[in-house]
């Protein structure tokens, strides 16, 4: 399974893949940055840095780590799709199912990584105001480590629902009308009691912070979501025919 | 001779339409074996059920002396293929790109090496592939079908896009494959000139079903030459040969095709339609080739002849014409 998920690394050399996982975050601390210099400062003067980096956070959750996630599962799909790689994949040793495990954890893999850029980039951008005279009561009180793997939990069923989507349809409008539609919705269903039901709003239940039962709900949800979409992906790709 | 590949009334339908229908095929170690058929014959589908892409409706599939079922992958080790067009990742390098199968299959890292020698893309291994001509990458696609000196290599339409010289170096290969590497090359294609001059073994897939299949050398030997005689008194000629007892067909008014079972019979021919006193503006001696039993087989009026029967498979619409004249 290392290899194969090394091998689609690979083959997302020289590809949008790695941009994507820089510039997305980027986004985020971008307008954020914006709203701080618009602002003089004010808000980290009150509130401390811990709010910056909880804005950042909040606005990646809800809306850009959903759309990245729909990105990605397209681009590691859509590489395939492109070229017919799947029949020349799958006339290898090897099974639909192991090489749909090697995707989604490679998408996994990149979710993670585009996190991981998005902590960096707060932190520099802490710095580099800091540097400039903006002055924040805290330095840090948010534990980075705990958030991070909320997120990591909770996406994984937009994930998989993506990544079952974007391997099915050739035509990469399909995943990324999902996406852009799902997390459209995310604020208005995660503010309604039924935000159980839709497996969008679990990243903004576990990345607001706000509500700790809620967070708890999303994450258990999340993975319950995630094993059944496997089980029935095994279950489909042990049935599917290769006609493309 | 062991058989690499054994199937047995393997049926295909897509929905309504049945693409395969009752195919059997003996494929034997060792041999470059032709699959022939028009565009749109089922040859990709036979290989796609081959490589278990595709679930067959009925019949089965032995591999390797093995049946196979749907879903098993593991005997793809063995097995190297080029599907239809060649399905490449053109951002990235040849070397990168068969580091995928070279992984996939456990191979050392010369295997990447060897298999760009055998085709001679060595130059070109640390190149994006992006920048190649058809040709180019249809031997990289090639490469990696080579991967790994597989034992059974099966090829759709290897030759597309290559030049002359490209098309004769792979020919060169493939017919050197068995004996080089005692690989068996399965070799799908309808360029009926490649097939002769490379194939050891032949079938010839129409609408879904196999009309023939043999060695070449028995198909060949199996058709008879014929003699195409041009004379503005066509009919004159075929009734004064007939009375000579020799097989043959009036195909126009000034055409008539005489079935040549001797050499010999050409100038005796010759000769009788001079004392008889008959116009011949032209004679054309012409040997059986891969192309008429193919368009024979395939074609609404078949007229192949001397195939015996262990040749013939399926052989539905076979006339055989040395046993008697028709107009």
């Amino acid at each position: 399974m290392f290899n194969l998920i090394y091998l689609e690394l690979l083959k997302t050399k020289r590809s949008l893949a790695f941009l994507m996982m820089l510039l997305s975050p980027a986004a985020v601390v971008l307008v954020n940055s914006l709203l701080l210099i618009n602002n003089e400062g004010a808000m980290v003067a009150e509130r401390g840095w811990s709010i910056f980096w909880l804005s950042n956070y909040s606005m990646w959750g809800y809306f850009t780590l959903p759309l990245y996630i729909a990105l990605i599962t397209a681009l590691l799909n859509g590489i395939e799709h492109k070229v017919g790689g799947w029949r020349s994949m799958l006339s290898m040793p090897l099974s639909q199912w192991q090489l749909f495990i090697a995707k989604f954890i490679l998408a996994w893999l990149y979710v993670l990584g585009a996190n991981l850029v998005l902590f960096l980039q707060v932190s520099l951008v802490i710095g580099l105001f800091t540097l400039v005279g903006y002055q924040g009561i805290d330095w840090w009180s948010l534990d980075i480590s705990v958030n991070l793997a909320y997120t990591l939990g909770a996406c994984m069923a937009i994930l998989i629902i993506q990544h079952m989507v974007s391997w099915h349809w050739e035509n990469i409008v399909a995943p990324l009308t999902l996406g852009v539609i799902a997390t459209m919705s995310i604020v208005q269903v995660g503010s309604s009691k039924y935000w159980k039901y839709d497996p969008w709003t679990y990243l903004l239940m576990a990345t607001n912070g706000a509500n700790s039962e809620n967070r708890l709900w999303a994450i258990g949800l999340a993975v319950g979501c995630t094993l059944i979409c496997l089980v029935i992906s095994k279950f489909w790709l042990g049935r599917r025919e290769i006609t493309c | 001779m062991d058989k690499v590949i054994e199937v047995n009334q393997l049926t295909k339908r897509f929905g309504e339409k049945t693409v395969l229908q009752n195919v059997s095929l003996e494929v034997p170690q060792g041999a470059v074996f032709g699959f022939l058929g028009n565009n749109g014959a089922g040859k990709s589908t036979f290989i796609r059920l081959i490589l278990n892409l595709l679930r067959a409706d009925y019949g089965q599939i032995h591999l390797f002396g093995k049946e196979i079922a749907f879903g098993e992958f593991s005997y793809r080790k063995n097995l190297g293929c080029l599907v239809e067009s060649p399905s490449l990742y053109l951002h990235l390098t040849p070397t990168e790109y068969l580091t995928i199968s070279q992984k996939i299959k456990g191979l050392s890292k010369t295997a990447i090496e060897r298999s760009l020698h055998l085709v001679g893309m060595q130059k070109f291994a640390k190149q994006k592939m992006r920048e190649f001509s058809l040709g180019m990458k249809q031997r990289i696609a090639l490469a990696n079908a080579l991967m790994g000196e597989p034992k059974l290599l099966i090829l759709d339409e290897p030759t597309n896009g290559l030049d002359p010289r490209g098309i004769q170096e792979i020919r060169e290969l493939l017919k050197d494959l068995p004996n080089r590497l005692q690989t068996t090359v399965f070799l799908s294609s309808h360029l009926l000139d490649e097939i002769e001059k490379t194939a050891t073994h032949i079938a010839i897939l129409d609408e879904g079903t196999i009309k023939a299949q043999s060695t070449l050398s028995r198909l060949l030997h199996g058709q008879k030459a014929f003699l195409e005689i041009d004379s503005s008194e066509a009919v004159q000629v075929f009734k004064m040969l007939s009375k000579n007892n020799f097989s043959l067909e009036l195909k126009s008014s000034s055409r008539v095709k005489v079935v040549i079972e001797d050499e010999l019979d050409c100038p005796r021919i010759h000769r009788l339609i001079f004392e008889a006193n008959l116009p011949l503006f032209q004679s054309n001696f012409i040997r059986p080739t891969l192309e008429n039993i193919f368009l024979d087989t395939t074609g609404d009026e078949s007229t192949i002849s001397g195939i015996s029967d262990l040749d013939r498979f399926n052989l539905t619409s076979l006339v055989v014409t040395d046993s008697h004249a028709s107009v």
